[in-house]
């Protein structure tokens, strides 16, 4: 630049100058690397999952893991679920992968573990099962792919009815145990003007619930075959739980299909709704947002007239990445992850079963639900979100949605048949 | 280029060709304009025209988004023949009229009419406001407002219109002009603003003299502002027509482009194609198309703009 | 006389309008955690937004989030508004051949859609050592800004009367000092308009943050939000309208301040 004769430009290069050397020093300061993302000492493991609010989880369990096999968990997390699935992807061949990842098992675990990413970790469960700490064959085939499993089971939640005690108590109710007592409730309930069952899902996932319950409520066998592309959406079990999902939303059963299921809490604090189906993990969200220990109840729901007692199973799964920078180490933290002092740290934080049955968290509810589970022994179904090819299940959840906008009869039917159509068609993909 | 030092005069910018210049001045000429033109250009070429390429090149593939095989246009003739893509394509249209019609008419007139009240300032922020505010407060909002047990239910309800309750977000169309409309209320600010950056270019002798000349209110502003307003216009009208076609956001926060697919927008197609299905070569087909349809519209509308001078 | 009390009229309506959604942003986030209903109130539940504000900050990193972003966002817009002001300089004043082709190889970068360059920009910063870096992140929002900071200082450029660049020629200023003298400070307000829209598109921008950043000291504000309302997040509702409020106050604070110095400017010229 040329010398200048006025002052006025003199100051504005000097700004410029300060601005451009700011900028530069920025550049230089070299502290601009993240602090997760530098090589991690010695005895920290790192883990990547999609729930900052579980950081002092993993914390509480890698003081665990170091008295057992000398690791830390250092856990990474992004808040958005399919940004994380995307970010595992993306990073799962670059430098920047971490050791441990959280996924889903059943065919979402599939979908990865067939593309070469993920260590097997078989012998985790070899041993779980040796040491008597879990020896569960239905979980086990749902985090396999080929024979080999592809990492271990992160909780074990059970879909099942939380219920507002104090209210139940009120209106002099009690848990049903079966179908038309359940109906019984829903009724006395909506003659009460409390809204009976919370039940989002018109724009999240959550509209799988009932189908997934109700199916498999009415028969086990049928919904494995169904979501093992071996039987069809069009046939009469899948119509006979829409008829009688229909007769429940007929019957007021439900909140508006556009509920936050954020604010159930709230509502049951406030006395304002008596039960939720969902996943027991839930039961954390609960005790954080104003309902007292004391006044949450969980229950299985009976099945519906001429079904069986079955619950559906869900289950995180913490997996090693094939390219982890300590592998070694990773493997043996995946290996202890089932031992006893790391799942009671785990799950105290977590408020929810463990794929241990002899670990239970002391929380009234949770108790209350493993206590059923032991004494009903049910037989288990994987979640319906991961008991198909991904791209089945999201489509058909997405019709299920726009169904429970529009609950009647004929777009049942229509429903039904687009699912079976989408079904045709991804499993021919799936299975190239 | 701070290393340049010339004091030299240059000629006065002329049509080329009129006089050819020395070799050695062209090429001075070149550097400097070089110097001037490169950091934009070369920033947007690695950091975003790259990228594009990526993933124009990856929609050639079947790609899971950890292994991928070659199928040539098979994702085009997928997505051709998708029955939601029409459904998509409609929507976006819907917003493409709607936020030209809505935030660039308020703001027009917003940015007109505050100008002329004492207290303008005033109401100014409060519409710039929102346009401000982070995109988790305005998600959580209108929430609030729509859901079915909503605020908007809850006071219908509270002054007997019960009867004019709506799923406000269940349903389409209606979901697609409701956020629409809370498009609306976060965007009309930002156009707003622009047109008073516009209005400051009106040297004020060409107001006095219209005036003079008996021009008042609608028939001032329609024959003197508007015209005068031209060059902000083009950048508002051609902003919101690229934005209205990229929408993402507010849908994605609201309805997820539910329910089914019914308020997807092309964007949103695409990245439920790409991240939620895992089907990057899929979704990378719909950028792709999606792009082309942004630079046709821009350039139908901008093609004789990008060559003045 | 008539005519200015529509006018009055109108500006009134509008400002209610756009008022009514503000305050219930406001006011919600006065709400205690405990006392939320899950319904949206029109009235204060208390005079206490401290509690939810800490729970906040404590439950997710918003004040770092805040000072990381406050670097990328005056920063980045500020480099964002100067090049794309050169570069609009040199297509409206200097004499390029075919300012077509420039315009459109700028104006591109907001033709295409975002989410598009996620997994190659991922891809790319992973190979680079940019992944989750205060300049990787600092690098992307300078390229994305530029663009429409480029079109609305080139279309202001374009009401700049010709006759003004050649009388500075005719002084014999070279084109650097061309640009600082005379085209900066007319452009002032189209600069100053493009810094705080840029500022504030960074401010809030989450997209980019989510994706090419992971540790503390280097994601942005609205992705320490995200870790609020994110998909497992436990924080109720106030808490996170709290959070996003005082997230938000630099930016509306942007657009008061140049709201005075616009009022200002309008003044001198109508």
């Amino acid at each position: 630049m040329q010398t200048s004769d006025t002052g006025h430009s003199v100051t504005r290069r000097t700004v410029l100058a300060s601005a451009l050397a700011g900028a530069v020093g920025l550049a230089a300061a070299g502290c601009a690397r993240g602090t997760q993302t530098r090589p991690a000492p010695g005895d920290v493991v790192s883990l990547f999952n999609d729930n900052p609010t579980w950081a002092p989880g993993y914390a509480a369990a890698g003081k665990a893991l170091h008295q057992l096999v000398g690791y830390r968990l250092s856990a990474r997390a992004s808040p958005d679920t399919s940004s994380y699935q995307q970010i595992v992807r993306m990073s799962a061949q670059t430098d920047s992968t971490t050791d441990l990842i959280k996924w889903w098992n059943g065919y979402r675990l599939q979908d990865i573990a067939r593309s070469g990413i993920l260590q097997d970790v078989s012998s985790a469960w070899n041993l779980a099962a040796r040491n008597g700490w879990s020896n569960d064959k239905e979980l086990r085939d749902s985090f396999s792919y080929q024979g080999k499993q592809y990492g271990v089971p992160l909780y074990k939640s059970y879909w099942a009815v939380f219920y507002n005690k104090p209210l139940f108590a009120k209106l002099k109710l009690d848990v049903p145990t079966d179908w038309d007592e359940f109906r019984r409730v829903v009724a006395a309930l909506k003659a009460k003007r409390i809204t009976p069952i919370a039940s989002g899902g018109a724009t999240t996932f959550e509209s799988l619930t009932w189908f997934q319950q109700l199916v498999n409520g009415l028969d086990h066998q049928f919904y494995l075959d169904l979501t093992a592309g071996k039987a069809s959406y069009t046939d009469p079990v899948c119509r006979q739980a829409m008829k009688l999902w229909i007769e429940l939303f007929a019957a007021g059963a439900f909140s508006a299909p556009d509920f936050n299921t954020a604010t159930v809490p709230a509502q049951f604090a406030q006395g304002k709704m008596a039960m939720h189906l969902y996943g027991s993990w839930n039961t954390g969200a609960y005790l954080s947002n104003g309902v007292k220990d004391a006044n949450l109840g969980l229950f299985l729901l009976p099945p519906p007239p001429g079904g069986n007692n079955s619950v559906v199973v869900e289950s995180g799964v913490l997996s090693v990445s094939k390219k982890a920078h300590k592998l070694g180490a990773a493997r043996k933290v995946a290996d202890a992850w089932l031992d006893p002092s790391v799942q009671r740290a785990w799950t105290d934080f977590l408020k929810d079963t463990s794929a241990d049955p002899g670990v239970v968290p002391k929380v009234g509810a949770i108790t209350e639900l493993a206590a059923t589970v032991r004494q009903q022994k049910p037989t288990q179904a994987i979640r319906y979100w991961e008991a198909s090819p991904p791209v089945l299940i999201e489509g058909n959840v997405q019709d299920l949605s726009a169904f429970m906008i529009n609950p009647t009869a004929a777009n049942a039917s229509r429903t039904l048949s687009s699912m079976q159509r989408r079904a045709d068609k991804e499993w021919k993909v799936w299975r190239s | 280029m701070a290393l340049v030092t010339t004091t030299e005069k240059l000629p006065v910018a002329t049509r080329s060709g009129a006089d050819q210049p020395r070799r050695g001045f062209r090429w001075r000429r070149a550097l400097w304009v070089g110097g001037f033109l490169l950091p934009a250009v070369a920033l947007i070429v690695v950091l975003l025209v790259v990228p594009f390429l990526v993933t124009a090149y990856r929609s050639l593939f079947d790609d899971n988004g950890v292994s991928s095989r070659f199928i040539g246009l098979a994702n085009y003739v997928a997505l051709f023949t998708d029955p939601d893509f029409g459904r998509s394509l409609l929507n976006t249209v819907f917003w493409v009229i709607g936020t030209l019609v809505l935030p660039v008419l308020l703001g027009l007139l917003i940015a007109v009419l505050t100008n002329s009240v004492r207290w303008g300032s005033v109401a100014r922020t409060v519409v710039v406001i929102p346009y401000a505010l982070s995109g988790s407060a305005t998600a959580l909002l209108w929430t609030f407002l729509l859901q079915s047990d909503g605020a908007i239910n809850q006071t219908l309800a509270s002054i007997g219109l019960g009867g004019l309750q709506q799923e406000w977000l269940l349903h389409w169309p209606l979901n697609t002009v409701v956020m629409i409309l809370a498009t609306t209320w976060q965007a009309t600010g930002a156009s707003m603003i622009l047109f008073l950056v516009g209005l400051q270019t009106i040297p004020p002798e060409t107001l006095e003299a219209a005036k003079l000349d008996g021009a008042t209110g609608f028939r001032l502003f329609w024959s003197i502002i508007v015209p005068q307003l031209r060059p902000m216009t083009i950048v508002v009208v051609g902003m919101s027509i690229v934005n209205s076609l990229k929408t993402f956001d507010i849908v994605w926060l609201l309805t997820r482009g539910g329910p089914g697919t019914a308020s997807e927008t092309l964007a949103l197609t695409m990245y439920r194609e790409t991240f939620t299905l895992s089907r990057y070569g899929y979704g990378a087909a719909v950028s792709v198309v999606l792009t082309i349809v942004v630079l046709a519209a821009s350039w139908l509308y901008l093609r004789r703009q990008a060559t003045q001078r | 006389m008539a005519s200015r009390i529509v006018r009055n009229v109108l500006v009134v309506l509008v400002s209610v309008v756009w008022l009514v959604p503000t305050w219930l942003v406001v006011v919600n986030a006065f709400t205690p955690s405990a006392q939320y209903t899950g319904s949206p109130r029109w009235w204060f539940a208390s005079a206490d937004i401290a509690t939810n504000i800490r729970t906040a900050f404590s439950t997710a990193g918003v004040g770092q989030g805040m000072l990381n972003t406050l670097i990328y966002a005056a920063l980045g817009a500020a480099i964002a508004v100067l090049i794309s002001a050169l570069a609009g300089f040199a297509v409206t004043v200097m004499p390029v051949k075919r300012p077509a082709i420039w315009f459109w190889g700028i104006y591109i970068g907001t033709v295409l859609p975002l989410q598009t360059f996620l997994s190659p920009l991922f891809t790319g910063y992973a190979k680079t050592g940019l992944y989750d870096t205060q300049y990787g992140m600092l690098l992307i929002y300078v390229a994305m800004t530029i663009p429409f900071a480029f079109f609305v200082n080139r279309n202001f450029l374009m009401t700049v009367p010709r006759e003004l660049a050649e009388a500075a020629q005719l002084d014999g200023a070279n084109w650097l000092r061309m640009f600082v003298r005379v085209h900066l400070p007319l452009a002032r307000s189209a600069l100053l308009a493009t810094f705080v829209f840029q500022f504030t598109w960074i401010w809030n921008d989450l997209l980019f943050g989510i994706t090419l950043s992971l540790s503390p000291n280097v994601r942005p504000v609205m992705a320490t939000l995200a870790d609020l309302s994110g998909s497992y997040g436990t924080a109720g509702p106030p808490v996170i309208l709290a959070g996003a409020l005082v997230a938000s106050i630099p930016t509306v604070l942007l657009f008061f301040v140049f709201q005075r110095f616009f009022v200002n400017s309008l003044r001198l010229t109508s």
